[in-house]
């Protein structure tokens, strides 16, 4: 096990009464594989705290928290605020006036371009959403959307791993590894933080890399097909024969223990091959769809047997939270054909087209099952793009201000936070840096983001740096 | 397990197997990403800023942007379904097998060997006695799912080897 045990005192253990004693209870508790070990572990209780023994145990969190896990979705490339969440009618009475940031990177004049698409109001609230998106403007009462977002690095390797990491120049944990080491998990027959993505984004695995926080936080990728879970399928030939192997493991295990002494940290990694004994049966079972009926795949807007769609990635998201995963990520393009439009935005059509029911349908799905309450859903993405154009139908980088948006997990619904100004080229209201997401998407979790730390190279390190301020007001 | 299996690639030096330059047109937008499936030491292994290697990504490697002190060790599931059912471990499970039984012309012989290569000490009675009842069981399960008699031995073998692989002993320095 980890010498990380040392570091995490800044998370207090699930309770102060929960000590290596009931850890190593529970970590034993139906045990196959450890009989007799028990009362050697128990006889040193030294009243550690859990996470000594068991870093994905599930964790008190700091305060009450409103949502306790988190469907993180994200659009790679840099998605036009303009042209999807943020409706600028004076952009497009000022179309092709030479007034507003454009070129490939916005540092430069070029004449306004209009939204190439008609905004209508959605829900009762009424807020506008474009033509891009009408599924997901149906659950606009659900859904809070943030229009003075703003990055600090304006080219999608390092926004992206700003957004993921909140660093913009090194690799630092990822947000979802942060979750899960603040957390733990609910079910640790899966991983904690599960990454549905079948091409990489720009800055590769290190968008969901748990960098230096312990491997128990990485984010497992997982690729629709046979296998979505690396290494779940049995190999050892005949049913049983697994077990047995297992079996003389355990017993020269736990010979060995005799022989040593008191080793506690023999129970985590006797628990571990338990447990990676379970996930092959409970893993495939996440992801076999066959009990989900036609209309709830219809809901998610593809057909059975649709692996590769968008629309599987949402229902097996929905059904990973609902067996615990603390923490899952859906990435919906890589690092190339995505939503980085610098010539063409018509490109956003199919790019629309291919999330816009999926996404509807999960946050219906959650609604009903009655998970939206302590569900967070995001979307994000690493920029928006320039009011003015780069060639005749396109748009540039622009990390001045953006749109993303949050729904359920203690957020109101049907509200708009924040403002861009009148073309969508600045912040005009209530700045939200990418820090201060973090810093709100934690305290939904019920983690502080100044005390959520980990000390590591010589010093303490956060999500937030030295950064980022809850945004109270969007809390319900 | 590469030394077990004989599989170590020992030759040294030499050029990394990198695609050809005049190929390259790698961008932000299609990055070099190549994992370098290899058998010889591990200074040999390619390592790149963008991207852990996934074997090392699985089991705590040095963070790949900065210099590291201290290396963290954890212990996760995803790590032991690795030693359970990746295609390597069963290649390497069965190297070993082969040359125990190569090496020893008897149960008892193997067993000893195995220890030996394995764990650098000879196993001891109860451990010997333990380990020849599984091959019994392992014999007969592998029986049962009509395993072709020559197929036999060196199946029994190979589990075990498995089995051995997941031990402590084998897989931590203490």
């Amino acid at each position: 096990m980890s010498n990380d045990g040392k570091r995490t005192a800044h998370v207090s253990p699930a309770s102060a009464g929960f000590t290596r004693r009931a850890v190593i209870r529970s970590l034993a508790g139906g045990s196959l594989l450890m009989p007799g070990i028990l009362s050697q572990l128990l006889a040193d209780d030294s009243g550690q705290p859990s996470a000594e023994l068991d870093p994905l145990a599930p964790r008190r969190p700091h305060f009450e928290p409103k949502a306790k896990r988190v469907i993180f979705l994200f659009s790679t490339g840099g998605v036009s605020h303009v042209d999807t969440f943020d409706y600028k009618p004076k952009l497009v009475a000022a179309d092709g006036s030479t007034k507003g940031a454009g070129g490939p990177i916005s540092l430069v004049q070029e004449p306004l371009l209009k939204p190439r698409w008609e905004f209508k109001p959605g829900g009762e609230c009424g807020v506008m959403v474009s033509d891009l998106f009408p599924h997901i403007r149906e659950r606009m009462d659900d859904i809070c959307l943030i229009h003075s977002l703003t990055t600090d690095h304006l080219d999608h390797f390092e926004a992206t791993l700003g957004i993921h990491t909140g660093s913009f120049s090194f690799a630092r944990p990822s947000l979802g590894s942060w979750t899960s080491y603040g957390l733990g998990t609910l079910n640790q027959n899966l991983p904690s933080f599960v990454v549905i993505a079948p091409v990489l984004p720009y800055a590769g695995t290190q968008v969901f890399s748990n960098d230096f926080l312990p491997a128990y936080h990485q984010g497992t990728r997982v690729l629709p097909g046979k296998e979505p879970i690396p290494n779940v399928r049995r190999q050892s030939g005949p049913g049983d024969l697994q077990s047995l192997e297992l079996g003389l493991a355990g017993a020269f295990n736990r010979n060995y223990l005799r022989r040593i002494g008191d080793n506690s940290e023999l129970a985590a990694r006797i628990k571990t091959f338990e447990t990676a004994f379970k996930m092959q049966s409970e893993a495939p079972e996440v992801f076999d769809l066959s009990k989900e009926t036609d209309e709830t795949l219809k809901l998610y807007g593809f057909e059975r047997g649709q692996a590769d769609s968008f629309g599987w990635q949402c229902l097996v998201a929905r059904r990973l939270v609902e067996h615990g995963v603390r923490f899952v990520e859906i990435i919906d393009s890589g690092s190339s054909n995505n939503w980085d439009a610098h010539e063409d935005l018509t490109t956003y059509e199919p790019l629309a087209k291919k999330i816009d029911q999926p996404v509807a349908g999960l946050l219906q799905d959650l609604k009903r099952l009655g998970m939206l309450d302590d569900t967070l859903v995001v979307w994000t993405t690493e920029f928006g793009r320039t009011p003015g154009r780069q060639t005749a139908n396109g748009r540039g980088h622009h990390p001045a201000v953006f749109t993303s948006w949050l729904a359920g997990g203690g957020v109101k619904g049907g509200m708009v936070y924040g403002k861009s100004d009148e073309i969508g080229a600045t912040v005009a209201q209530d700045k939200v840096h990418v820090h201060d997401f973090h810093a709100t998407i934690l305290h939904l979790l019920g983690l502080d983001h100044e005390r959520l730390t980990y000390r590591h190279a010589g010093r303490d390190f956060r999500l937030t740096d030295v950064e980022g301020n809850v945004i109270q007001e969007i809390i319900a | 397990m590469l030394t077990l299996s004989g599989g170590l690639d020992e030759s040294m030096g030499g050029a990394h197997p990198f695609p050809d330059q005049t190929t390259w047109e790698f961008s932000e937008h299609d990055p070099f990403k190549a994992v370098y499936d290899t058998r010889r030491r591990s200074v040999y292994m390619m390592t790149q800023r963008f991207q852990k290697h996934p074997f090392l990504a699985l089991f705590d490697g040095a963070d790949t942007n900065a210099s590291t002190a201290e290396r963290l060790t954890s212990t996760t599931a995803l790590q032991a379904l690795f030693l359970m059912n990746d295609p390597f471990v069963h290649q390497q499970a069965q190297g070993f097998a082969g040359r125990l039984l190569s090496e020893r012309a008897d149960d008892a012989g193997r067993l000893n060997r195995a220890y030996e290569l394995a764990l650098g000490r000879p196993s001891r009675a109860d451990e010997a006695a333990e380990a020849m009842a599984f091959l019994q069981r392992a014999r007969a399960s592998l029986q049962g799912a009509g395993i072709s008699p020559d197929q036999l031995t060196a199946q029994t073998w190979q589990s075990f080897v498995r089995a051995l692989f997941l031990t402590h002993e084998f897989i931590y320095v203490e």
